[in-house]
């Protein structure tokens, strides 16, 4: 760790940077120790001479005395023997020759002299000296005096002795000296060794320093390109997972950073191709599920069409018109799931009728319910009464599904899921709280839940497409939803608490329109033709005979062409006696438009009626009649094309009254 | 019992005053005090050793060297002081009253050197103050040998011993060496006490001499006395005429046998004298005029006066046992004269004039 720590602080300095303080600080301990090698010899060679000299001359000095005293004793007797007043002057100038001598040996050896015992030897020495002198001066007094005999007495008495005295001490201290300077020496030897092994250990912490160095200058230049290689390989092999550590300053650092930010735009950009290939996806399965839908609807259709001939034809069977029934209402249902399907592939026909939402959030009820796990309690309160707003059903239906999912999802470990509707009125401080919001009447449906919440950034982005939470989601639910509401003219609102819960409020517009009473399937008679010419242009055969029957037995007079080429070509052949033509709007060859395109270039008074599994062209506006022609989507009710046939002959005919025929089925 | 004690109590009595009046008062009675240069110092020391035993008067001489002497004198612990150099009047504390130098002897300051074989060498003067410099640094040296083609001269280095010590000697050897070298005068000079550019000290006379004797390749400076009283070798030194010149008592006789007149310092070196030895010079006695000072008694001054003139007279004739050189007659006469100048309380001490 220490390790990676160092280098990391090695890698805010650049490369050559990094080499040159790695060799400067080599040299600078190259040179350190040099320096430290020479002081340290010097030092000792300098105590080793200085010892040497020391002891040297303090012997030197101690022999001086010796000497002197010798010489003292020698001048003495000479005096004594010769008996003559000149050598006796001379001979005391050697005396005081030798005295000083001695004199000054003495002084120089006690400046050197350190040792309690040498200065011991000293003190005794000059106490002997200043003895003998005393006796020497009285001989040489005598001596002077012509007295010779009288000194030679006082000087073999005394003076001798007291000078072999001396002599001997001078002898002891040039022993010590011998004595010490050997110990001296013996201890500056050690100090070399000490010194010695000192550079030894110098030398190998160097070593060692430098080698740590060299290892960590080298890692943090190599460590930094090896990962900038894997990092590199990784990249290649197209792994953007890959962890990029660039964090350096140096230039390995700049190529790590230069690295990752190219891992992360290229990891952006996988993102978004995911993106576009999800969305891709989405598109290819809205296709499949418009194509499926297409053909579903046909067979729906020709499955409700030939019950309804089958309740039709056997009047009298009861039974068989009870079973009719519910394989009636088992057709509308999945005629439901196919409308559900084509709304999540956006290819349905938005149809904004007025609705009561309470009863809509009621009759769904049971849907959402399925939607649920047991955990969780679902609790609807309808509090907007009477109040309707102008939707498409299936969408909306779909935008409370999509938010009972999200709260469900919100809540693993069970909770409480609230549907509420409400009455509001919006004002402007509202609006300005909610952009997106306008002012005026809404009706309000939430969905709340006691789930886990969300953070502020998650609402932030919540209606963002392909923006989720979830491991598996596709991010699409919520902007599906929010782009359904918007259609509607209306707005969403989230609040969220983590921990506490979630609660989207839909607001729709209200709408004063009276609700359009739905036209019941049963209850309302069948509009009976009065055998007017109708041409159906289908190209599922089993579906085009179910319809001709169908209008056959309404009291139609039925031509049929599989597809709109056939259909052009009948329609023209039989130009005079046609009076409505039934399209269907995707067909082979020639599509239903097209075919009515040219046909209403032959006779534009000529009604046509198209139907359609779904419509793209159309999406979003089934209600609107233009230039004689209508929609009616698959699958139908026998009801609601008689209606519809009878709706456009009559609109054409004005003039002509039209009976209007009211079958009760039951009794017919 | 009791009265052997008294006696015992009173004779110690009398002891300790004896004692204590012979500790204060040591220029009193029959005691004199000297001291200062070690350049007479054998001379004086037998002189005095003589008048002691003639007149029971004990002189005490230290050779501390003339400075130390001359620094005693003015304070007083001293009677005299021996010096090589003149005392000048102008150098002296003030208050300390008039100083009178009687000049005693004359001597040579010889160039002693511890060369094994004992070679005798002879020297210029150049190759002396070279010597000194430091310039010379070994015995074989060319311009050694050129001068000395006869000697064996060994390849030993020259070590150099001066005076550490204020010295006469020091003073007259440097004049020497200033009088006959130009750089020596401009960068050395003369004096009693020298910055030396090379060498080793040691102190007095007989400390050069010890020193010289002891370390072999060594030369030094002493009078001459110590020279020959060591039996050490010394250089034949070239004079002024070109004459290599060994001391002795004649050629320094010879050196102060000049007109003294004409010259007021007494300088005796370098001398034009063509027999005369090059390095010699008076050394003096000095000692105050008025010796009415510090309780000094009459008795003292007079016994002090006598001593001066005991060697100024008498002692002369012992100067040339000792290889000194005795006074020229006009220089006696002017000491006798200057003795006569001597007083206490203003009334002339020296009684006996010659």
């Amino acid at each position: 760790m220490a390790h990676n720590h160092i280098e990391v602080k090695l890698r805010r300095f650049r490369i050559g940077t990094r080499l040159s303080i790695g060799f400067a600080l080599i040299v600078a301990f190259m040179i350190t120790l040099v320096i430290l090698g020479i002081a340290s010899m010097n030092r000792i060679n300098d105590r080793l001479e200085s010892l040497a000299t020391k002891t040297t001359v303090k012997i030197w000095y101690a022999t001086m005395i010796q000497d002197s005293v010798h010489v003292i004793d020698n001048a003495i007797l000479n005096m004594i023997v010769a008996r003559d007043e000149k050598i006796t002057m001379m001979e005391y100038v050697r005396v005081m020759t030798a005295r000083k001598t001695y004199e000054g040996a003495i002084e120089t050896i006690a400046k050197l002299e350190y040792t309690d015992y040498g200065r011991d030897i000293l003190q005794r020495m000059q106490q002997g000296l200043g003895e003998s002198r005393r006796e020497n001066g009285k001989a040489i007094e005598l001596a002077r005096g012509g007295q010779y005999r009288k000194a030679a007495g006082i000087f073999l008495q005394t003076s001798r002795t007291t000078g072999a005295s001396v002599r001997q001490v001078c002898s002891e201290l040039v022993n010590y000296e011998k004595e010490e300077g050997n110990a001296s020496y013996l201890a500056a030897a050690k100090t070399y060794r000490g010194t010695s092994l000192v550079f030894v250990v110098m030398g190998v912490i160097v070593l060692a320093i430098a080698s740590a160095a060299a290892v960590l200058l080298t890692r943090s230049i190599t460590a930094p390109l090896k990962q900038g290689v894997h990092v590199a390989n990784r990249l290649g092999s197209g792994d953007l997972s890959v962890e990029i550590d660039g964090s350096g300053t140096d230039e390995t650092g700049r190529l790590l950073k230069a690295m990752k930010e190219m891992a992360e735009k290229l990891k952006k950009l996988s993102e978004v191709e995911h993106q576009l290939v999800q969305s891709q996806k989405l598109e290819t399965v809205g296709r499949l599920a418009g194509g499926i839908a297409h053909d579903f609807n046909n067979l729906l259709s020709i499955i409700l069409g030939n019950t309804q001939l089958m309740k039709m034809q056997n009047p009298k069977a009861e039974k068989v018109a009870d079973r009719c029934t519910v394989i009636e209402s088992a057709v509308m249902r999945a005629s439901d799931f196919i409308k559900q399907l084509l709304a999540f592939s956006r290819r349905q026909i938005l149809e904004f009728r007025p609705v009561r939402i309470d009863k809509m959030v009621r009759e769904f009820e049971k849907m959402m319910r399925r939607m649920l796990h047991e955990n969780i309690e679902m609790r609807i309160a309808t509090h907007s009464s009477f109040a309707s707003v102008k939707i498409d059903t299936a969408q909306i239906n779909q935008v409370i599904l999509n938010l009972v999912v999200n709260a469900r999802e919100a809540m693993p470990d069970g909770g409480r899921l609230t549907i509420e509707t409400d009455l509001v009125v919006i004002d402007r401080d509202f609006c300005s709280l909610h952009p997106g919001a306008k002012a005026g009447t809404y009706v309000v449906l939430s969905v709340s839940d006691t789930g886990t919440g969300m953070s502020r950034h998650v609402i932030e982005n919540i209606f963002e497409p392909f923006f989720t939470t979830k491991e598996s989601g596709t991010g699409l639910g919520l902007s599906v939803v929010y782009g359904i509401i918007r259609q509607h003219g209306g707005f969403i609102d989230v609040v969220s608490e983590p921990d506490r819960g979630t609660c989207f409020s839909v607001y729709l517009p209200y709408t004063s329109e009276g609700i359009a009473v739905a036209p019941s399937s049963t209850g309302e008679g069948l509009v009976k033709g009065t055998g007017e010419v109708v041409l159906v242009v289908e190209d599922d055969k089993e579906l085009r005979e179910t319809v001709s029957d169908l209008l056959r037995l309404l009291g139609y007079s039925v031509h049929t062409a599989s597809d709109g080429e056939e259909g052009v070509r009948i329609f023209t052949e039989r130009c005079g006696e046609i009076d409505l033509v039934l399209l269907d709007a995707i067909m082979p060859k020639k599509s239903g438009f097209e075919a009515y395109g040219e046909m209403n270039a032959i006779r534009p008074e000529v009604p046509s009626i198209f139907v359609t599994g779904y419509n793209t062209v159309h999406g979003g506006n089934s209600n609107g009649d233009t230039n004689g022609t209508s929609v009616i989507q698959k699958p139908y009710s026998i009801e609601l094309l008689s209606r519809r046939i009878r709706e456009m002959l009559d609109q054409k005919n004005k003039e002509t009254p039209v009976p209007v025929l009211s079958v009760n089925m039951k009794e017919a | 019992m009791a009265l052997i004690r008294r006696t015992f109590l009173v004779s110690f009595l009398c002891f300790l005053l004896v004692s204590h009046s012979a500790l204060c008062s040591s220029s009193s009675g029959s005691e004199l005090r000297g001291a200062g240069a070690t350049f007479p110092q054998p001379f004086y020391e037998t002189l005095f050793s003589i008048y002691q035993r003639q007149n029971n008067i004990k002189v005490h001489y230290e050779g501390t060297g003339s400075g130390e002497g001359l620094r005693q004198l003015v304070s007083k612990t001293v009677d005299f002081a021996g010096t090589d150099k003149i005392m000048q009047q102008n150098t002296s504390e003030a208050g300390s009253g008039e100083v009178l130098n009687i000049p005693t002897c004359v001597g040579a300051v010889a160039v002693v050197y511890n060369v094994p074989g004992d070679p005798g060498l002879r020297f210029t003067p150049d190759i002396v103050a070279d010597i000194f410099f430091g310039r010379i640094k070994r015995w074989n040296d060319p311009r050694i040998a050129a001068v000395n083609r006869h000697a064996a001269l060994p390849e030993i280095p020259i070590a150099v011993i001066y005076r550490m010590d204020a010295s006469g000697t020091t003073f007259i050897f440097s004049e020497y060496l200033a009088r006959t070298s130009k750089e020596w005068n401009d960068r050395i000079g003369k004096g009693t006490s020298l910055t030396w550019p090379t060498g080793q000290g040691a102190k007095g006379n007989p400390g050069v001499a010890g020193l010289v004797r002891q370390i072999p390749g060594a030369v030094g400076y002493v009078e001459l006395v110590y020279a020959i009283g060591n039996k050490m070798t010394f250089g034949f030194l070239q004079n002024r005429s070109g004459r290599f010149i060994a001391p002795s008592v004649k050629s320094v006789t010879a050196a102060a046998s000049i007109d003294l007149s004409a010259r007021n310092d007494y300088s005796l070196t370098d001398t034009m004298v063509a027999d005369g030895y090059p390095i010699s010079g008076f050394t003096w006695i000095t000692l105050y005029r008025e010796q009415n000072y510090a309780r000094r008694s009459r008795e003292t001054a007079e016994n002090l006066v006598n001593l001066l003139a005991f060697v100024i007279h008498d002692g002369q004739k012992q100067a040339p046992l000792l290889h000194y050189a005795p006074l020229p007659k006009s220089v006696r006469r002017s000491a006798n004269r200057l003795l006569g100048m001597v007083t206490h309380s203003g009334i002339p001490v020296y009684k006996n004039k010659k």
